[in-house]
Parts: C-alpha cells; sequence; structure tokens
C-alpha cells in the first residue's frame, strides 16, 4: 500500500490556548527514545508516542532528552512540545491510514482459540490464523 | 490546489447481498457488475489522475455495490498504487476467492464488514445465508496474502449487544482497524426504523462495548458515522475516536458513482455534475456543492454543547435523503426520541414516493 510519506511539522502550537480549549491539563513530560520507538514519561506514567503517517519521526526527535509540555486526553497524546498530535482524520465509512495498528499475536491467538472452541471460526482456518499470529 | 485527500470510486451498483441497512439510493440487487454506463479502468486512471493534479488526493476508496464482482479490480488497484495513492477496497468480504485474491496486489487494505458473530444474525443481517462463513474464509485468506485488514461493524437494533464478540472475530481474524457504524439512515431504510435503528440504551451498550474492546487489545476503533452528543454523553469512551461529518472541508470525500456522477459525499443521492465532462475542481466549487454543506440545523442552534462546531447536526446527507432538506438535524436524534424534533421546514422526501412513515416488519 503506497501512501503519501512527506510530511511537514504542524504549525507552532499555544499549549495553554490548546489546555484551555480541552479543559485538559498542561503537565511536563520527558522524551526519550528506544529501539526506534519514541516515548513521553509524565510523572511515573510513560506511554509511546505513535509514529505513522500522520506523526513523522522527524517531528518528534527534536525533543528526545528535552522536558516539555504534555497534553493528555484519556489515554491520547494531544500536544507534545508546541506540536499538536495529529488525530487521524475519521471518514464515515473508510478507514484513515493511521487506523491501521498491529494487536499482540498472543492476543490473537487467544481469541482465535475462543472463537475455534465455539465453532465460529473452523479449526483448519484457526490454525493457518494462529501460525500466521503466534 | 484544493485541500481534499480522499475520494471514494463506486466501482459497480452490483452486489450479491441485500444489507438491512444499506444507504445506497440506487440499490439494486439484479445490476450487472459493468453496464455501458459504468467508468472504464482506463477512465478511472484518467479521472483519478485529473483530481490528484487539482487536489491533495492521498486516499482512495474502492466501494461499490461489490467492488470484487469487478472483474478489472486488480488492475484498477495497480493504476492507483502506481499512482503513489493509498487504495482500500471496501468489501463485503465474502468474495475473497483465490483467484480474486492473487490477482490482487499484495498489501493491498481491505475493509469487510462483520455484523455479528453469531452466523445466523450476520446473515440475517446480509441478507444472504453463508455469508459470515465466506468471510471468514475470505478474511483468513486475505491475511495469508499480505492485506491488511480493516473490519467495519454496522450495528442497528439487531446486533447492538454482539458488539463486542464482533469486534474480537475481527480481531482473531487478523484486522488492524475498526470501524464502529452506527445505521444510517435513509428515504429506503426509513420505514424499517422501528426495528431497524438502535435506541439509545443500544447505542450505549455498543460504545461501552467497543470502548472495553479497545482498552483491552489496544485496538484502534473509529466511531465514523456520528453520533450526536445529545443523544448519548461520548465522554466516558476514551478509548475510541469518534469522527464527525467534514461538510466540505479538507477531510471531505467526494463520491464518484459508477457512471461519473459526482456526489458530496457515500451516503448522499445528490449529483453534483458528472465528472467525465467537467474538471473535479469546477464541481466542488460550484453552488450545488456550496449549498449542500448547509450552515446549522436551525434546532441545533441553541445547543451549548462543547462538541457543538463538530457535530453539526450529525449526518447532513441523511437529514436530506429522509426529510428533503439538510435544515433539519440527523433524523437519528428524531428515531432516538431524546429530542423534541423541530417542525419540519419540507416535506419529506419519502413522502413523496415510498411513503416515510416507519413501519414494516424485520427480516428472518
Amino acid at each position: 500500500m503506497a501512501i503519501a510519506k512527506k510530511r511537514s511539522r504542524a504549525p507552532t502550537l499555544d499549549v495553554k490556548v490548546l489546555s484551555n480549549e480541552l479543559g485538559a491539563t498542561v503537565k511536563e513530560g520527558a522524551v526519550s527514545t528506544a529501539r526506534g520507538r519514541y516515548f513521553v514519561t509524565v510523572g511515573a506514567t510513560k506511554r509511546e508516542i505513535p509514529i505513522g503517517d500522520l506523526n513523522m519521526e522527524a517531528d518528534v526527535k527534536p525533543f528526545v532528552g528535552l522536558k516539555v509540555p504534555v497534553i493528555v486526553s484519556g489515554r491520547a497524546i494531544v500536544a507534545i512540545g508546541d506540536l499538536q498530535w495529529k488525530r487521524p482524520p475519521i471518514l464515515c465509512y473508510i478507514p484513515p491510514p493511521d487506523l491501521f495498528r498491529r494487536i499482540r499475536g498472543d492476543m490473537r491467538a487467544t481469541l482465535v482459540d475462543r472463537y475455534v472452541g465455539e465453532g465460529v471460526i473452523p479449526a483448519r482456518l484457526g490454525k493457518q490464523l494462529v501460525e500466521r499470529f503466534g | 490546489m484544493l485541500p481534499f485527500r480522499s475520494v471514494v470510486l463506486e466501482l459497480t451498483e452490483a452486489c450479491p447481498h441485500a444489507c438491512v441497512h444499506c444507504y445506497n439510493y440506487w440499490r439494486e440487487q439484479r445490476a450487472r457488475p459493468v453496464t455501458p454506463t459504468t467508468l472504464s479502468r482506463t477512465e478511472i486512471r484518467d479521472l483519478v489522475r485529473r483530481i490528484k493534479q487539482e487536489t491533495r488526493l492521498e486516499q482512495v476508496a474502492l466501494s461499490g455495490g461489490e467492488p470484487m464482482l469487478r472483474p478489472d479490480l486488480p488492475g484498477i488497484v495497480r493504476d492507483l498504487t502506481d499512482e503513489d495513492l493509498s487504495v482500500v477496497v471496501i468489501t463485503s468480504g465474502a468474495l475473497l476467492t483465490p483467484t480474486r485474491l492473487r490477482r490482487l496486489p499484495a498489501g493491498t487494505a481491505l475493509e469487510m464488514s462483520i455484523f455479528s458473530a453469531d452466523e445466523a444474525l450476520h446473515d440475517r443481517i446480509a441478507g444472504r445465508k453463508g455469508a459470515l462463513r465466506r468471510v471468514i474464509e475470505g478474511a483468513t485468506r486475505a491475511s495469508r496474502h499480505g492485506c491488511r485488514l480493516a473490519v467495519s461493524v454496522v450495528v442497528n437494533a439487531l446486533n447492538a449487544h454482539d458488539v463486542r464478540r464482533a469486534l474480537e472475530l475481527g480481531i482473531a481474524l487478523g484486522a488492524e482497524g475498526f470501524l464502529l457504524n452506527r445505521v444510517n439512515v435513509t428515504r429506503l431504510t426509513l420505514p424499517q426504523a422501528p426495528w431497524l435503528v438502535p435506541n439509545r440504551s443500544q447505542i450505549e451498550e455498543m460504545l461501552a462495548a467497543a470502548e472495553s474492546v479497545a482498552a483491552e487489545f489496544d485496538a484502534p476503533i473509529a466511531v465514523s458515522v456520528p453520533i450526536p452528543p445529545c443523544i448519548v454523553d461520548l465522554s466516558p469512551y476514551s478509548h475510541l475516536h469518534f469522527g464527525w461529518c467534514p461538510r466540505g472541508g479538507d477531510n471531505a470525500y467526494y463520491t464518484v458513482s459508477h457512471d461519473g456522477k459526482l456526489r458530496p459525499c457515500n451516503h448522499s443521492s445528490v449529483v453534483l455534475g458528472d465528472i467525465r465532462r467537467e474538471s473535479f475542481a469546477s464541481l466542488v466549487n460550484g453552488a450545488p456543492a456550496r449549498d449542500f454543506w448547509s450552515p446549522l440545523p436551525a434546532g441545533c442552534a441553541a445547543c451549548e454543547h462543547p462538541l457543538r462546531d463538530q457535530c453539526r447536526g450529525g449526518c447532513p446527507a441523511a437529514s436530506d435523503e429522509c426529510y428533503g432538506t439538510r435544515e433539519r438535524w440527523d433524523p437519528i436524534v428524531d428515531l432516538t426520541g431524546i429530542l423534541t424534533p423541530p417542525s419540519a421546514a419540507a416535506a419529506p422526501r419519502g413522502n413523496r414516493d415510498q411513503g416515510c412513515s416507519p413501519a414494516g416488519t424485520p427480516p428472518g
């Protein structure tokens, strides 16, 4: 699947204005990286920063090692530093490219077993699915 | 350069299913996959190139009907990926045979429908016996073929109780993205509303089920068809992504019918013009398109909800299809009985042909 890769950084953001709009609190977080993944630690909570077609690595890299303002809503990261996190545009009936996310193989396998057990997934297909995800 | 990034191409009117919630105003079970007026592969390639020159096009959704019925679908997908476009094929999932998949480029994204993990219920909603069995076979094959899978769960009053299991089945089959769409009524489905449209508690039930799946499996779930927040408080569902009608904004997805007619979106029967004869820019900048994205419905003017400017009365196409005006709020608000509907500014469109009074009996 070909997806356009060139992304520019979002316009500079005033986190205070955004937090007021959202009714969310601005916290301070430390951005770190390990094995090609990016994280932000707010208090005792470390969250992975999702990198994808909407939010590029080049946008996050400058924040590594810095303490930056962070806005979190629920589990979602809304803003880091002066960068507003782009959410995938949700289109009726159409999955946006950033909607796709791999789900852990062991969790899939557990569900395959359950639905094979219930007779929803035929056993021969269940075996193929577990081989693929396991 | 127009800002739009997505467009929907309806490749055919033909479909082997007869889903109870089908919104396609032209739905016709006897339609042939290709007719003399159907856009050819070459025409599709050329018109997409033209749209790409006029917009920031990144994604093309190939829909129908059932796009898998087009023998030249693999070639169409290849043409579009050669244009560096992201392609998603919106399919029932029931026709993913080995032969069809072999011809489809690996990595093609497929969006398929699972209405329930209960075979009898899924088949009843799809209007075809054996449908779920074929979806399960097809999804397994597609996953092995290297396709990326998204599962769409269209929720109505019949299956609202089984959303969790439908999503779990999608995860088991390898889906990486999920769309949770409450039924969106049209003048064709409005007569079935009493047994088709979920009530408020059923909408809450489906959202709670999806929320728990999203949290437990870290599954990305988009609630795509808008749910006006006057029906249900959306704030408890922090793991779900809620979508709103882009109303002609940057995220608008204008839709091209199988015969080249451009429409504001896939849900609307309003024809803006023929894209074979006129440029995309002239059609989307024309008065009919501007008029379509109407201002806030009068009944929503006094709304003080923080999401008012996202919601803007829900789906304007549904209002237009059911009431004949976009100045009323989404019919889902009236059908769930939460608010008193404003007096109709125009006669419901359904009264002019098929009757708009909710009636009818469920299938099966």
